[in-house]
């Protein structure tokens, strides 16, 4: 987790979209209050601004 | 005797050593030049723009397009590429995947231009002159191409038939890529024509296959073992994700593997492969010692994606992170 934080980092991802967490089965509680505490923190973050994922983004700038 | 076959070849943004790949085939370009006329090759000869204009569409039997593209130059070389060769391979880890030129995806094209023309040390520039795109002069105007936002794989430019992976491509791999084409026999299309699996698979270091790694050593600063899998003596090394094909060649010489063949089939994102095999093999009781081990790696998006920056699945993001890299 700590390499592929920094590897996000150095993509000019911000690391606080990576969480692991252990959660037994019996947690229930637990593994529900988490979820919760993670979907708020990425809706904080919103979405990802527009990277290079496909070649369908790359051809917008290349054949402007 | 049948027509013969005409091969192009294409420099675009690249250093040049594809380029001498291709005369690295030794007598075999004798052969070459006996089963195809080279049409375009402006490294070689005196070529310009308006003689590979002037090839009829479907002209070139195979065009074989180096380096990266990052100007707009390079997207007209690649686009009439294309459009003149009924098969076109990527040559080379920069037409293949961005190669190093692709690193420069880590800043905007501005950031690299204020480093090059003002900040680096050996540069003295107070009126902070920029080359400009147009330039008039008694003879008429001077134009230079446009560096674009970021430097492309070929294929996210246009559609590519093979890949001829290395940097540069291994001579071997560009005999066999010759003879297929002379006997009809081209694989599938989008085949990277190299090996099939991992660079530890060709690899003649003795490795153990528990690897156990609690301190990251940059190669340079200590002795190693020239007998011992690198990876286990804590050296970064490619091997685990890079396409196999080169014979190892770099760890022959005694350098890690750097990952110019690009990853494997069942590799999607070599970045990912390698944080994945490299964080397996770090031993460590606590989450601190992990971190410890770890943050001894000081640049590791710029070696998982040393030659396919621009291939990478996550791209680079920009504008979440300002200024923060």
């Amino acid at each position: 987790m700590t390499l592929l934080k920094k590897v996000l980092r150095q993509m000019g991802v911000n690391p606080e979209r990576l969480r692991l967490e252990w959660v037994s089965a019996s947690e229930a509680q637990l593994f529900a209050q988490t979820v919760r505490d993670f979907t708020e923190q990425i809706r904080k973050l919103g979405p990802l601004p527009k990277g290079v994922v496909d070649a369908a983004v790359a051809r917008e700038e290349v054949h402007a | 005797m049948p027509e013969k076959f005409k091969f192009a070849f294409m420099p675009s943004g690249s250093c040049g050593g594809c380029e001498i790949a291709v005369v690295d085939i030794d007598e075999v370009i004798l052969k070459v030049a006996e089963l195809a006329d080279i049409v375009y090759w402006p490294t070689a000869l005196d070529f310009k723009d308006k003689d590979l204009e002037a090839i009829p569409d479907g002209g070139i039997t195979v065009g074989f397009f180096n380096g990266a593209v990052r100007n707009d130059h390079d997207v007209h070389h690649a686009k009439l590429m294309r459009q003149k060769s009924q098969v076109l391979v990527a040559f080379g880890a920069c037409a293949q995947m961005g190669g190093i030129p692709s690193l420069g995806n880590f800043w905007t094209t501005e950031d690299l231009a204020h480093r090059m023309y003002d900040t680096v040390p050996s540069v003295v520039n107070p009126e902070g002159t920029r080359p400009q795109l147009k330039y008039d002069v008694p003879e008429g105007e001077l134009t230079l191409p446009r560096a674009m936002d970021r430097t492309y794989a070929l294929d996210q430019v246009v559609n590519v038939d093979y890949y001829l992976p290395g940097c540069p491509p291994q001579p071997k791999w560009i005999i066999a890529a010759v003879e297929a084409v002379a006997k009809g026999e081209l694989p599938p299309k989008g085949t990277v024509i190299a090996g099939t699996k991992a660079v530890c698979d060709e690899c003649p270091r003795e490795r153990t296959e528990e690897k156990q790694v609690t301190a990251f050593k940059r190669i340079h600063l200590v002795e190693n073992d020239p007998k011992k899998c690198f990876l286990e003596q804590g050296i970064m090394c490619c091997g685990p994700a890079t396409r196999d094909g080169c014979e190892a060649a770099c760890i022959v010489a005694g350098q890690a593997c750097r990952g110019c063949f690009g990853p494997t089939d069942n590799v999607n994102d070599m970045g990912a492969k390698l944080a994945s095999a490299i964080a397996s093999i770090v031993v460590a009781d606590t989450r601190d010692e992990a971190d410890r081990i770890l943050s001894q790696l000081d640049d590791p998006a710029g070696y998982f994606y040393r030659f396919g920056l621009a291939r990478s699945m996550l791209g680079v993001q920009r504008g979440e992170l300002k200024g923060d890299k």
